[in-house]
């Protein structure tokens, strides 16, 4: 493996150092710039296609794009394409054109507002997704919307439970994704055991996902980054309040001349109803504060200060009895990162706390993340190759402390860790990447890129490259493929059968990485403006994942493998009256701990979902969202007896009886449940006002009613099963039932 | 383009129909729980019927009381009736019991059931003898040959503080805060490996043949000791 690694070395830096585009010598530069006709932004990752030299490019961040001419050529002929644009023609008349410098305005397309718009990042390699903050904000949402939940409709990634929206993207354990909140991570994104994730979606511009080919920046884990943008200067003014059923939300995105503001608070008012109702001492709330402020120097200089907080508080006594103990919650993130952006290079310096803390009379657990991070990337061409460079080094400290009771130990952390525990960990992350174009066919359509990643920790260098290539024969279609070795450094380490409580679980330093390798095939079609089609294959093969044993040697780990592998199909009608995106999912995961190979319970071999939105008249908007999937697996049971309590301490010779308890049988080969279905709905009416806009929106989840099951047959249910006589096939826990909600938007 | 479609809706239809799975009977009637105990003058056995999901849940089994039941060779006695006089709403009970299994110079148990035409067989090994140690907070205690993990028990009647774990290790140390220095009896008990499958890996019969269950032993010793 070492000499693998080594000889991978040197091929990547032979291929690195010499970039090479096949041009032929005598060429002039054209340089252009896309921005929107009506509020002059620039556009942002278009395609460009030239007819005449068969050749294409796509715009930058600044709408900018480069073309290499041949000096012969006098009239050129671009395309240009973007997803939420109609598609312009320009005949370009080079001898004419003094600088070679000009800008094309392009026109929006036809999208209705308020409509679901959920597209595919295309210029990621078959593995990247981009949703929109509209497309969150819009999706018939329990009470409010939500970023995971929003996430979880896109091809690869499953769910388990209505109940939690920890998201399993391409067979992983979920703690094998990172949520990115503008380059720092988050490490406690749900509210309330997970029913909620706890980030104020009015605040978000974009979220990114990837599934495979992570950009070098928010590297790190083995199966999905969910990367979320805040709402910058090139987004329009807005002051927005949001009155849902659970909380009130005031977000304001304001443009002072070169400085840009953005503010979000957030706060539940359950406490506040119940004092209303007599109840002052249930001091329970969620509460998220959201600050950006951007102010551009010049034209290429700009510095973002970002800080943020959310948090989940309770401090109420049990409102039964007075007299029990408090029960204290602390749990979310709080953070603060400074950015300074320069014409090609960046850098982020961000410090995140991460504390989840619970507290009573008698017992208490802190488990907190301090990560601390600089990011570094400088940007340049080489022969119109396209050069990233950069570096990243994180210092995370990480503190477990606890103080359990027995019950509170089993439900919460899991069966056998400690009754008392006191750690803390700390690590030093250093990882230089390169992430470049090494090569461009031009005449062949075909771009070969490389992404290299070494990251030193505790004195080993481990090293993942990865290479992509991409053949692009014609302007409405793509093909890429990818091959690339992943890595870990954190864990959980969570019981496969505690997977959707990730909450509680105290996350610890790996000394070796978990490492995974993924090979990737992509087929991108764009139709025009209106259609989109990705068809996506993937096999990945895990060859260390980590599970905590149940044992009193606690951490100690289980190290197992596992593979992955499925095709994805997406495809979605982006313009009209009418949007919708259908995905389909085919994923089959084994894992191997100990010689035994299981599926683990999320593993659904088909799953269909979709969004859609409708625009009713000028005013009235209609959203729905459906899942299906194959139904869950479980074991049967078989039967039962009453066998005699055998613990050591429970018998002896001074009782002439010994304790009897059940035992259940279950069949040892799994089976599938009725398969999973779900169908929540949203209706938005808005109205004009003379100060301010307001729109009223019920959405209704579950609206089908349908009963689907959360948990089939774990020891726990499968006890109730028998004692409560129902017959064998419902013994389930139940999932979401049809819960209707109301709310009321403003926008000033 | 049409092609396409065509895939996607084939894809989409195909995606409802998973592959039939062959799944199991029950493949016994009778279900046998005995663990022998080196610190039990008396040895008990219950003997059950399986019973369905379907069946009505009952606080107490459905007893088998018309075994031939031996254990190295030893036959032991019926005993169905159930005590009610020291817990009241809870079925404690056991059905079989011999006070002439002896454990002390034996290692090996073999056991024979037969009920009609089914004949039941299992076999344990004893756990070796083993020490135990007091040193501050911390219990040690020398290796059971034979044992695959460990039970302690540290109870003191006094002041109503009663500890219980399980381990593969061969120490354990009290760090519980609220721990109050005193007399305390120690109880470590060493199990065999048809224990050890049937907890913590859930086979289910384990050690014996014929029923569900298990036949396993334990081996058990106790001190007294002032832990400061």
């Amino acid at each position: 493996m070492y000499l693998m690694d080594k000889l991978t070395i040197y091929l990547i830096l032979l291929i690195i150092l010499s970039p090479s585009n096949h041009y032929s010598q005598h060429y002039s530069v054209l340089k252009g710039n896309l921005v929107d006709s009506l509020t002059n932004q620039p556009v942002y990752n278009a395609s460009i296609l030239a007819d005449e030299i068969q050749r294409g490019t796509t715009s930058n961040e600044r709408g900018n794009f480069i073309l290499k001419v041949p000096e012969n050529i006098e009239v050129i002929t671009l395309k240009i394409y973007h997803i939420y644009y109609e598609t312009k023609t320009v005949k370009i008349y080079l001898h004419k054109l003094n600088k070679k410098n000009f800008v094309i305005k392009l026109r929006q397309g036809v999208i209705p507002l308020g409509a679901v718009v959920v597209k595919g990042e295309k210029t990621n390699e078959s593995a990247g997704y981009l949703i929109s903050g509209k497309t969150i904000n819009n999706l018939p949402a329990l009470a409010e919307p939500d970023i995971i939940r929003a996430v979880s409709f896109l091809p690869g990634v499953s769910q388990f439970s209505d109940y939690n929206p920890s998201l399993h993207i391409r067979g992983g354990f979920i703690d094998q994704n990172a949520i990115v909140y503008d380059g720092i991570e988050l490490f406690n994104p749900y509210y309330l055991l997970g029913v909620f994730s706890s980030i104020n979606t009015k605040t978000i511009d974009k979220t990114n996902i990837w599934t495979a080919n992570y950009p070098p920046e928010h590297a790190g884990r083995l199966s999905g980054i969910i990367s979320l943008s805040s709402i910058d200067r090139e987004s329009k003014p807005f002051v927005n309040l949001n009155l849902s059923l659970i909380s009130a939300n005031f977000t304001i995105a304001k443009k002072y001349g070169n400085t840009f503001l953005l503010f979000g608070v957030k706060r539940s008012y359950l406490d506040l109803i119940m004092a209303l109702l007599g109840k002052r001492n249930f001091d329970f709330k969620l509460y998220n504060i959201n600050f950006k402020v951007s102010h551009q120097f010049s034209g290429d200089i700009e510095t973002d200060i970002i800080a943020f907080e959310n948090n989940e508080i309770s401090n109420d006594p049990n409102l039964e009895n007075e007299n029990s103990p408090n029960n204290k919650i602390y749990r979310g993130n709080k953070a603060i990162g400074i950015k300074q952006r320069f014409k090609n290079h960046s850098i982020l310096f961000s410090f995140c706390r991460n504390f989840n803390e619970y507290s009573n009379k008698n017992y208490y657990y802190k488990n907190i993340i301090d990560d601390f991070g600089v990011k570094y990337k400088y940007e340049f061409d080489i022969n119109y190759l396209k050069q990233r460079i950069g570096f990243n080094f994180r210092n995370i400290n990480v503190l477990n402390n606890w103080d359990l009771d027995n019950d509170f130990k089993d439900s919460f952390f899991g069966k056998n860790i400690p009754f008392t525990y006191a750690k803390r960990a700390g690590v030093n992350i250093y990882q230089p990447w390169l992430e470049n174009e090494i090569l461009a066919l031009n005449k062949l359509k075909i771009k070969i890129k490389n992404l290299t990643m070494i990251t030193n920790l505790s004195n080993s260098i481990y090293l993942f490259p990865g290479f992509t290539l991409e053949y692009y024969p014609s302007p409405v279609y793509k093909f890429s493929i990818n091959a690339e070795k992943n890595y870990q450094l954190l864990t959980t380490g969570i019981f496969e059968e505690e997977n959707y409580n990730l909450i509680n679980k105290p996350y610890f330093i790996i000394a070796k990485p978990l490492q995974a390798y993924i090979l990737g095939v992509g087929n991108d079609f764009n139709f025009g403006n209106n259609y989109y089609l990705s068809v996506n294959a993937y096999y990945k093969i895990i060859t260390k994942t980590l599970k905590l044993l149940e044992n009193n040697k606690y951490p100690e780990f289980s190290t197992g493998s596992g593979k992955s592998y499925g095709v994805e199909i997406m495809f979605e009608k982006l313009t009209g009256i009418l949007t919708y995106q259908l995905n389909y999912t085919y994923q089959k995961t084994f894992y191997s701990f100990k010689n035994e190979t299981y599926q683990p319970k999320w593993s659904f071999p088909h799953f269909i979902k979709g969004i859609m939105g409708i625009e009713l008249g000028k005013t009235w908007k209609f959203n729905l969202s459906f899942s299906f999937h194959s139904g869950a697996l479980y074991n049967r049971i078989l039967g039962y007896y009453k066998s005699i309590g055998l613990f050591a301490g429970e018998d002896s010779d001074k009782y002439d009886v010994v304790r009897l308890s059940d035992h259940i049988i279950f069949d040892d080969k799994k089976t599938r449940y009725k398969p999973y279905w779900r169908l929540d709905v949203s209706f938005r009416k808005k109205y004009k006002g003379k100060y301010f806009d307001w729109i009223l929106y019920i959405q209704v989840q579950n609206i089908t009613f349908n009963d689907n099951p959360v948990e089939i047959y774990s020891d726990k249910f499968a006890l109730d099963i028998i004692k409560y006589g129902k017959p064998q096939d419902s013994g389930y826990l139940s999932g979401l039932p049809i819960i209707p909600s109301v709310g009321a938007e403003f926008i000033f | 383009m049409k092609n396409i479609l065509l895939l996607l809706i084939l894809l989409l239809l195909t995606s409802c129909v998973d592959s039939p799975v062959e799944l199991n009977k029950l493949e016994h009637d009778l279900a046998l729980t005995f663990v022998i105990r080196s610190n039990n003058n008396r040895q008990k056995a219950l003997v059950t019927y399986v019973n369905s999901p379907g069946d009505k849940y009952s606080n107490f089994p459905k007893l088998v009381n018309d075994c031939e039941f031996y254990v190295n060779g030893i036959k032991f006695n019926i005993n169905d009736s159930i005590d009610y006089s020291r817990f009241h709403n809870i079925g404690y009970f056991y059905n079989y019991y011999s006070d002439s299994l002896k454990t002390k110079d034996i290692d090996t148990f073999h056991l024979r059931v037969v009920k009609g035409n089914n004949i039941i067989v299992g076999k344990t090994i004893m756990p070796g003898e083993f020490n135990i140690i007091v040193s501050g907070r911390t219990i040690k205690w020398s290796k059971s040959s034979r044992a695959y993990y460990y039970s302690i028990k540290i109870e003191n009647t006094s002041n109503n503080f009663i500890y219980k774990e399980t381990t593969d290790g061969l120490f354990y140390t009290i760090a519980n805060t609220d721990f109050i220095p005193g007399k305390y009896t120690i109880e470590i008990c060493a199990f065999d490996k048809n224990y050890f499958d049937y907890y913590n890996n859930q086979k289910d019969p384990s050690g014996i043949s014929g029923a569900y269950g298990i036949f396993g032993s334990v081996r058990c010793e106790k001190i007294v000791a002032n832990i400061k």
